[in-house]
């Protein structure tokens, strides 16, 4: 009964990807870094889509000012940590999926060993010195990761596959300090979706991936453009041998 | 532009070169429009270019910081790649090169 209505509740994707995409779903592990505007988005598609296995790591506690954006939180969770609080409400979103929160600070982690068995990165984080540990994770673990940024109106995301694509520090180097920039909820939500597709698409095989190429979306204008981009072979982060270290998932 | 290489450019010794440029998010309104080409004398570098774009002080605001260094909010790409690591304003431009130019997103 409980496995005749977890099917019922895919069914409107089931014509897309049928019973055997499905599995590849519920089998699939993905860590999603940051349960923010982007990481809320994000998550409640994939649970909702049926991920089967979904770690969430975020620092932070849910402030009043997170809600014109992080949907998954209500006015009750205030104070609470977000890793956590995201989790009972995908709980009941769906509770056929396995969920896992943990509140750190991905500075002070040992990324590699902690990711090493999943199959998808998400880089919803907020700044880009947790966004180098988490791409350095990347390459040396050689698993994708799905990078999405925002502000104001203004939207990117592109897929890493490490060996093969542009790493993130190939197409920043450097980053420069940003104070709580302004954002607009919808914005994060567009981004966290197309990030949420890309991470379906990539572990059902389908479609082409954003890879080498950085989606810009523009809110005002409500177009979306490309930049192609390439490897750096002098990149600090995946232009030599001596930093990939794993092999290749892709 | 140095003395000789715009007397060389002048004497017409050097060839035009074709830079294809591409505005997006906030710079193609800043810049009023998508895309533009721009021709430039062979040896031109990314200073060169820049300082033909950004022809008002909310355009030079915009890309250069205290006249001489880009602005590290403007992320700046030759060819899919950052000049921030190929050589900042002195990086060369050939024929054919194609320059973006898009706001540093950071947040999530």
């Amino acid at each position: 009964m409980e496995v005749e209505r977890e099917w019922k509740r895919y069914e409107r994707q089931l014509g897309l990807i049928g019973k055997h995409g499905q599995k590849k779903l519920k089998r699939a592990k993905v860590f999603i870094a940051g349960a923010g505007g982007l990481g809320t988005a994000v998550l409640t598609y994939l649970a909702a889509a049926g991920i089967g296995k979904i770690e969430i790591v975020d620092k932070d506690s849910v402030h009043l000012s997170n809600l014109n954006r992080q949907i998954l939180f209500s006015e009750k969770d205030v104070g609470k940590e977000k890793a956590w609080a995201a989790v009972k409400k995908l709980r009941s979103l769906n509770p056929h999926i396995e969920l896992k929160a943990k509140t750190e600070d991905l500075l002070l982690t040992c990324l590699y060993e902690r990711v090493s068995s999943f199959d998808v990165l998400v880089d919803a984080l907020d700044n880009f010195s947790a966004r180098y540990i988490l791409n350095r994770a990347s390459l040396h673990q050689g698993i994708p990761l799905i990078h999405g940024a925002v502000r104001g109106f203004y939207g990117q995301i592109t897929t890493v596959l490490p060996g093969k694509t542009a790493c993130l520090r190939c197409l920043f180097p450097g980053s420069p300090d940003l104070v709580q920039p302004s954002v607009l909820g919808p914005v994060c939500g567009l981004v966290g979706c197309l990030q949420a597709t890309e991470v379906i698409k990539l572990i059902l095989g389908l479609g082409s991936l954003l890879e080498n190429r950085l989606l810009l979306y523009d809110g005002l204008r409500g177009t979306s453009e490309e930049v192609e981009v390439q490897r750096r072979p002098d990149c600090q982060d995946c232009g030599g041998p001596a930093f990939f270290m794993g092999n290749s998932r892709t | 532009m140095s003395g000789l290489w715009r007397a060389r450019f002048l004497h017409g010794e050097l060839k035009n070169m074709k830079i294809k440029v591409r505005f997006l998010a906030y710079f193609r309104d800043l810049f009023g429009e998508r895309e533009k080409e721009v021709r430039l004398p062979e040896g031109a570098h990314l200073r060169q270019l820049l300082e033909v774009l950004c022809d008002s002080p909310e355009r030079r605001a915009q890309v250069f910081v205290e006249e001489k260094k880009l602005n590290p909010h403007a992320v700046i790409m030759k060819n899919g790649r950052p000049v921030q690591s190929s050589g900042g304003l002195d990086a060369l431009l050939a024929d054919g090169d194609v320059i973006a130019v898009f706001p540093y997103l950071g947040g999530g």
